[in-house]
């Protein structure tokens, strides 16, 4: 009885020296081990900040002023020096075309056109969320010092290891509406040429303004589209030249073509569309009863360069027109919100 | 000595002799284990950790820059020193568009505290190298630009945790050009949050020591003797209430009690405790327990009544005409209204009779005989004394 006792107490002593010990163990364990700490892991919630389903915007609104500074640093630049060929490190496509003329009229002028000021300030940016290459960055400028209406500026990067250039500026027009566009620590998605759900495609609405354009009141689109000031300019003006060539009983036609691929597209908030596209024409001007067809205009003098008149003389202009595109479903009318319209070569043919 | 009072013995010298003093030793260790996590142990709010490579890129994945802490402070060294070294700062998007077609070197996490884990990939889709390619330091995408030869330091503030660093050894060369110099990427941090083991630690340590505070004390003693000594005088109403009242207090001892009871259950040092109705056996039919067992409080279970056998029972104590003063029936705790009697003994069962025709009336030659032989039974009683069994 008293071995058998005492194996039963040894037994129970062994048990709880084990208990005892595992105890310890474990709490100098987690003690030990626990120095530093676990070595931290990436989360999935943080690499999956790259993922396409949480769009960031690709520049702060610090990055778009200093672009947009770089820009106008340029742009200052040849304007002092009246010399384009330093031009093409900011500025591309129409915006490229529009200055370098504006450029070579000062230099013949003496004076750089006032509608060629672009504000340094703006009021508004609109920064692209897309991930891929090429993007579009929208600014609106505030008014000018002489009051004259805000610049849309359009600047576009072509691939990564590339900058962003001024693609192109649209003065707007006096009271326009600018579609809502979502502020800039959310950024815009881009549109395409081709989206739909909207009044019309962005390139049919841009081939459809051309047409318009070409063909006034006369157009089959005419109804689709609300009146707009650049329209309204260019009638007068040329109600006015006809006026003069009805007089010498000479002729002239104009046409209106787009530029194909020169197409911007920012969605708003709102739905709808503001595409900004290149549209060129040329103003053909033919003089009767044997005399000479003379630039119209002090610009058209100058890019003519004192060229030998003939009874033909073509202009050829390049027009930046912005649209808002509505949705379809709105029924509204395509709006031109601004433009811009230059003469880039003067010939005589 | 009787066998309770061995076990009683044997269980106080096991809990005041093996339990305390090993729930005080473990204490005592959490403690100094606190204390040491607390100061010598105490992790170490700088983290440094490097990595090196070889290639001209060098890309940090997302979440990597923010590990120990949302602040980061970054310095690249190069072997090259005649060559232009660039850290920018930018979005994941743009730096896969910038090493589009190259390989590269991904700086992936922390293989441990001082070192980072690297990986070499290389990026999809073709070199981008367009008539007009800006450099890495001239380029527009960056949020941050930083350049220099031999090394490059940057300090990463914490809110820039959506933006990522690239390196680019070899920042002056074309932009297809994938030649690079060995670097070496060192990170660090200041961890603002630091592990606290020391809190658990004391924690622990306080719960060990109350339970060695009790071990040596409530848990000595065999749960029967630890029973209010003053409940049995009690009346049926406080022992009522001291059955049903819980208190914080009582819960706290309780959770401590079934662990140490469990613990001794698991080290054969107690026996499970019976069940309190178990114990009650056949209380329920009117049936008498043996006159040297003390009255102890019970509770009734008025859904465990078996309302057949009470019936049989009241039959047979009608017809007695004496019971017994041994067959005294345990009084009963009920959770209906008290009946106090001034005995136990016929009125019990009287008692009972009447739960069993609550409606029935007495008439008063049954009031009178009543009367009589409760003044017989007093005086027989007075005769007798007080048997000390109330």
């Amino acid at each position: 009885m008293i071995r058998n006792g005492r194996n039963a107490n040894s037994a129970r002593a062994m048990r709880v020296a084990r208990v005892a010990a595992a105890a310890l163990a474990v709490v100098s364990m987690s003690a030990l081990a626990g120095c530093e700490g676990p070595v931290p892991k990436v989360t999935a919630s943080a690499s999956s900040g790259t993922t396409s389903n949480t769009r960031t915007p690709d520049l702060t609104v610090d990055q778009e002023a200093k672009i947009r500074a770089s820009i106008l640093d340029v742009i200052n630049a040849a304007n002092d020096s009246k010399d384009p060929s330093a031009l093409q490190t900011r500025l591309t496509g129409p915006s490229l075309a529009v200055r370098t003329s504006q450029l070579t009229i000062a230099a013949a002028t003496g004076a750089l056109d006032k509608t060629a000021n672009i504000p340094s300030d703006i009021e508004q940016t609109v920064i692209p969320t897309d991930t891929g290459w090429p993007r579009t960055l929208l600014s609106i400028t505030t008014t000018t010092s002489d009051q004259q209406t805000q610049r849309l500026l359009v600047m576009e990067q072509t691939s990564a290891h590339a900058n962003y250039k001024l693609w192109g500026v649209a003065r707007l027009f006096s009271g326009a509406q600018l579609p809502k566009f979502a502020v800039p620590k959310i950024g815009t998605a881009m549109g395409t040429a081709n989206d739909t759900g909207l009044v019309a495609t962005p390139a049919d609405a841009v081939a459809q303004y051309a047409d318009l354009l070409t063909n006034g009141a006369n157009s089959q689109y005419a109804a689709s589209f609300a009146d707009d000031a650049f329209r309204t300019d260019l009638a007068a003006t040329v109600a006015k030249v006809q006026q003069g060539m009805e007089a010498n009983k000479g002729t002239q036609t104009q046409t209106f073509a787009v530029e194909p691929d020169a197409i911007k597209v920012m969605r708003s908030s709102d739905g709808g569309d503001l595409v900004i596209a290149q549209i060129n024409s040329e103003w053909t001007r033919q003089a009767g009863e044997g005399r000479q067809s003379l630039p119209a205009s002090a610009g058209e003098t100058a890019l003519f360069a004192g060229g030998t008149a003939t009874s033909t003389m073509k202009v050829t202009y390049v027009n930046v027109i912005a649209l808002y595109v509505p949705l379809a479903s709105s029924g509204a009318q395509i709006q031109a919100v601004g433009a811009e319209r230059q003469p880039v070569k003067v010939e005589a043919l | 000595m009787t066998d309770q009072e061995h076990k009683t013995s044997r269980r106080a010298t096991i809990m005041r002799g093996v339990v305390t003093p090993i729930f005080g030793l473990l204490a005592v260790a959490c403690f100094v284990f606190g204390i040491l996590n607390a100061t010598e142990w105490k992790p170490t709010a700088q983290v440094n950790a490097s990595a090196s490579a070889d290639t001209r890129y060098v890309v940090t994945d997302p979440g990597v820059l923010a590990l120990a802490d949302g602040a980061s402070t970054v310095t690249v060294t190069s072997s090259a020193a005649d060559r232009k070294l660039c850290v920018v700062s930018g979005l994941p998007h743009d730096i896969t568009g910038w090493v589009a077609g190259h390989p590269y070197t991904r700086l992936t996490g922390l293989a441990s505290w001082s070192e980072l884990s690297v990986t070499q990939a290389k990026a999809t889709g073709t070199p981008d190298a367009p008539a007009d390619a800006v450099s890495l330091e001239q380029s527009d995408m960056w949020q941050s630009v930083d350049c220099g030869t031999g090394t490059v330091s940057i300090e990463r503030p914490a809110d820039a945790a959506s933006t990522e660093l690239l390196f680019d050894s070899n920042a002056d060369a074309a932009a297809d050009d994938d030649t690079g110099a060995a670097l070496t990427v060192s990170m660090s941090w200041t961890r603002a949050k630091l592990p606290d083991y020391a809190t658990p630690l004391y924690f622990v340590g306080g719960l060990l020591t109350i339970a060695a505070v009790l071990s040596a004390s409530l848990f000595a003693v065999h749960p029967s003797k630890r029973r209010k000594k003053g409940s049995a005088s009690g009346t049926e109403v406080a022992r009522v209430e001291e059955e049903i009242t819980v208190t914080i207090p009582h819960l706290v001892a309780g959770i401590a009690g079934s662990a140490v009871n469990s613990a001794a259950v698991a080290l054969h040092l107690a026996k499970p405790k019976r069940r309190r109705h178990a114990r009650r056996a056949a209380g329920g039919t009117g049936g008498a327990e043996s006159a040297a067992s003390v009255p102890q409080p019970k509770v009734v279970d008025v859904t465990d009544r078996n309302m057949v056998a009470q019936t049989a029972a009241a039959a047979k104590g009608a017809q007695d005409a004496q019971p017994s003063q041994d067959a005294r029936p345990v009084p009963e705790v009920t959770l209906g209204p008290v009946q106090s009697s001034p005995d136990g003994g016929a009125d019990a069962d009287r008692a009972a009779a009447q739960d069993a025709e609550p409606t029935s009336v007495i008439s008063m030659d049954e009031l009178n005989a009543y009367i009589a032989r409760l003044n017989a039974e007093n005086a027989g009683k007075d005769g007798k004394g007080e048997g000390g069994s109330r």
